[in-house]
């Protein structure tokens, strides 16, 4: 029974993962935590492996497409796998309450990032050894762009790094405005070079957590097969949908997450 | 937001040479593309096939949904038995790795286009990646 429940819960997070251009370790830890009595730790380890099958899935078409700058995403990746790997150490040393604290931050900073309009960033001069380019596919136009702030963007991506070793999130809804506000990166690549990278973070976490039995099959995978089920469907789904409607039932889903993971910070 | 756009078939003219260098770059990003592209559905599908070989044999009642995942070498000794538990670990084994073979397949595309830049670059995560697996190992 609960492995059919693990695997509904794994398909919604999936469709609105991919339906909204969002991991799902945000809401999978959360959920698992905080309706299925999932310890926490053993949640963030099935929710890195349900990031890593995300990400995967994804390139898989992403870079066929060209979006994905490989040399900007290794790069940065540096930064990132070392933040992990603190993140991961951190998290099987701190308390599960901290964690649950450290959480309800991570929600109400997504849900507060989600909600402002990013400005206008003008795109970086071509040139520099990270430059990339890819084929717009609205318009057939080449779009040649360069990097910017690149000691700026590996600080950053330390932190996402950090973030997602810890809490078990992907932390693209980091490394995307770093890449494209900070650095200058188009949306379109920012967004393909930040799933790559997803993978590879989420990895390191997930070696440390297999490594410490905290990746338990139980969990883990009804919620891979759910999520890659999920995945698959929310593309497909999201034209039938409305854009408006299905961001908001998610800002409300996180809210309400981030004042239940405080709540359990608090001990209430 | 958009970068510098230029038409995908437009002539060479002035920068006939740097648009030869952007074409043989474009090129080896096709080829590094291509090696990641077949390194990723091999992981997965692999991964999820061996998640299945273990449901189908839980199904069969050769063991349930494993409490703890296995470490490779009893993983694998479980799989030989035809044990689901052993199929389980090693699916999901299969799953977590798929981005570090997609790194080490990134190494070998790098110094194939030979931008040892990168390869040292690439090489750095791949290091940080077999702390990740002696830390969790330990």
């Amino acid at each position: 029974m609960t492995f059919f429940v693990l695997v509904a819960v794994a398909v919604i997070v999936g469709l609105l993962g991919s339906m909204l251009g969002v991991g799902g370790g945000i809401l999978l830890v959360p959920l698992l935590t905080l309706f299925l009595d999932v310890p926490v730790k053993n949640a963030i380890g099935t929710s890195l492996v349900c990031v890593v099958v995300t990400s995967s899935a994804s390139q898989i078409v992403f870079v066929t497409r060209g979006f994905t700058n490989s040399r900007l995403g290794m790069t940065l990746e540096v930064a990132t796998t070392l933040g992990a790997l603190a993140g991961g150490i951190t998290a099987i040393l701190v308390s599960g309450r901290a964690i649950f604290g450290i959480f309800a931050a991570v929600l109400l900073y997504v849900l507060v990032t989600m909600a402002r309009k990013p400005p206008e960033r003008r795109p970086a001069e071509p040139g520099s050894a990270l430059a990339g380019s890819f084929t717009d596919p609205d318009t057939g136009d080449e779009i040649d762009y360069g990097v910017g702030h690149l000691p700026g963007g590996l600080a950053l991506s330390f932190v996402a790094g950090n973030v997602s070793g810890l809490l078990g999130v992907g932390g693209g809804v980091i490394k995307v405005p770093v890449m494209n506000l900070l650095m200058g990166v188009p949306l379109r690549a920012a967004i393909a070079t930040s799933n790559l990278m997803i993978g590879v973070t989420a990895a390191t976490g997930a070696l440390i957590f297999f490594g410490r039995g905290l990746v338990e099959p139980r969990y883990a995978v009804p919620s891979a097969l759910g999520i890659l089920i999920g995945a698959q469907l929310g593309p497909r789904l999201s034209d039938k949908v409305s854009a408006a409607l299905l961001r908001r039932v998610f800002e409300v889903l996180l809210a309400v997450l981030a004042v239940e993971m405080a709540l359990k910070a608090l001990g209430v | 937001m958009s970068g510098h756009r230029h038409e995908a078939n437009a002539p060479l003219g002035d920068g006939g040479g740097r648009r030869r260098d952007a074409d043989r770059r474009s090129g080896r990003r096709a080829t590094i593309d291509i090696v990641v592209h077949h390194t990723l559905v091999a992981g997965v599908v692999t991964g999820l096939a061996l998640l299945l070989v273990g449901l189908a044999l839980t199904v069969a009642g050769r063991g349930g949904l494993a409490v703890a995942s296995l470490k490779a070498p009893a993983a694998v000794r479980a799989a030989v038995h035809l044990r689901a538990a052993g199929f389980y670990s090693l699916g999901l084994l299969a799953l977590i790795l798929t981005p570090f073979v997609r790194v080490l397949g990134s190494i070998v595309a790098f110094a194939a286009a030979r931008e040892w830049r990168f390869v040292a670059v690439t090489s750095a995560v791949l290091l940080v990646m077999l702390v990740s697996i002696a830390i969790g190992a330990a």
